[in-house]
């Protein structure tokens, strides 16, 4: 455990040294992720479904603030649309006026859960999202995990509906929104990340030892036996290998998240009781593990300058003798 | 000579300007009524625009249905119930938006004096130093 405190220490070190050149390398590494995803999704438009295009805007993104990238990222879907539906492409661009009008105007912090979502689903890491929402916010995360997960099985429907008609009227805005409607999976899914993040935010807001930890463990379990469960009885297909790699990588990268944010230290609590006119508190300190990441001090020993001191030396005794 | 206390307070009004405070610094100009009642408008416009949204997305996916019987439909029926909708939508978004900007704006306040309280300590250090400038004992001159 030292060793990883003491880990975390550096980290944190270079990241504060190197926070001009490592900030927009994230923000270059989040671009790119998020369009190549899209991509993945989505990609119909040939010269945007290409590793230049990905590159070139993602560069981009270093120099866009937050809520630009997000209107550039759904430009970016409905362009891929627009290339094999207009009807779609109308659809979709109405869908995401309604998100933001109707939510995000009124909390725009949650439109980064509900682009994160449709991302993390691409890279297979979408059951980390809901644990990682009950660590940090409060149950209203439900609310922008059930949009993104909607958005993501929305972006699904366009793919399925496109790939099997090539009708171009009214009748693909039908289809879609019959396969959208219709998709069992996405209701498990809205259902299981909503309890998991409530669930976490439950288990996290304990004052029990090692609450976080406890948390991270009963969601990700939490998430396994319930779509399992759930998936088996509807008869939705699971690909074990996919599903379980996926839950135990996003586990392990919020349990990474949570001790670079606050690792407890649970063998020194201090139990507090004072007063004041109004009330008597009883309180229960945990302190925060810290250590001092030890600095090494390499010292170079100048070999010539020795040598040439030994010698200087040699010749001031040579002198005194003669 | 470079205080330490006063490079301190700076730094921290800096960083309530551009990071912690930025959105309630930007909204901090405005008395209470003309806050909650501009923020109350939004959200009424916003819910507004939703809502013909929807209704356009229902209409285009009926539309083949609409063209055909466009001279049977009953369209007092369609009106009122558009209207009676958008009025079951429209009274409780004007009275939460009315509540939670109340909120809001109170919650600003305490933000604000607390930036505002710095701002004071700085504005004190200069006059501090002003005097101390002009005061030719201090100076030592």
């Amino acid at each position: 455990m030292t060793q990883l405190l003491v880990l975390r220490e550096h980290i944190i070190k270079f990241y504060q040294r190197f926070a001009l050149f490592l900030n927009p390398l994230f923000r270059f590494i989040i671009g790119f992720i998020t369009f190549s995803s899209i991509n993945q999704m989505i990609g119909y438009h040939p010269v945007l479904n290409e590793a230049y295009t990905e590159v070139l805007l993602a560069l981009l993104s270093i120099l866009m603030p937050g809520s630009v990238f997000l209107f550039a990222a759904a430009v970016f879907v409905v362009v891929h649309i627009f290339y094999v539906s207009n009807m779609l492409a109308l659809v979709v661009s109405v869908i995401l006026f309604i998100f933001y009008f109707a939510y995000i105007k009124f909390v725009p912090a949650h439109a980064y859960v509900i682009a994160a979502v449709p991302i993390a689903f691409s890279l297979n890491l979408v059951y980390g999202i809901p644990i990682l929402l009950g660590l940090f916010m409060t149950p209203v995360a439900v609310i922008p995990i059930i949009c993104g997960v909607g958005v993501y099985y929305l972006l699904q429907a366009v793919t399925s509906v496109v790939s099997i008609s090539a009708d171009t009227s009214m009748n693909l805005y039908h289809a879609l929104q019959q396969q959208f409607f219709d998709c069992r999976e996405m209701y498990v899914m809205m259902f299981v990340f909503s309890l998991v993040s409530v669930l976490v935010y439950i288990l996290r807001t304990r004052e029990w030892d090692y609450a976080f930890d406890i948390a991270i463990l009963a969601g990700a379990v939490c998430n396994t036996i319930l779509l399992l469960v759930i998936k088996y009885f509807l008869d939705i297909n699971v690909d074990m290998v996919s599903f379980f790699a996926g839950i135990i990588l996003s586990t392990v990268l919020v349990w990474i998240v949570q001790f670079m944010r606050l690792a407890l230290n649970y063998a020194s609590v201090e139990h507090l009781q004072f007063e004041d006119e109004e009330y008597y508190y009883y309180v229960r300190a945990v302190p925060k593990m810290n250590v001092a990441a030890p600095s090494k001090r390499v010292k170079h020993i100048n070999v010539r300058h020795f040598s040439e001191q030994m010698q200087g030396m040699a010749s001031r005794k040579e002198n005194d003798k003669e | 000579m470079v205080s330490e206390k006063k490079v301190r307070l700076m730094a921290q009004i800096a960083l309530d300007e551009t990071k912690r405070y930025k959105r309630e610094i930007s909204e901090g100009g405005y008395y209470k009524s003309d806050y909650v009642r501009s923020r109350t408008v939004s959200a009424v416009w916003n819910v507004t625009v939703s809502y013909l949204l929807v209704l356009f997305l229902f209409a285009m996916y009926h539309a083949d249905y609409i063209f055909v019987n466009v001279v049977h439909l009953n369209y007092e029926m369609i009106g009122f119930a558009v209207f009676g909708i958008f009025i079951g939508i429209f009274v409780p978004t004007i009275f939460f938006s009315f509540f939670h900007y109340r909120k809001k704006y109170a919650r600003n306040s305490i933000a604000l004096r607390e930036y505002y309280k710095k701002l004071k300590a700085l504005d004190e250090f200069y006059s501090r130093s002003r005097e101390e400038a002009e005061d030719d004992t201090v100076a030592g001159a």
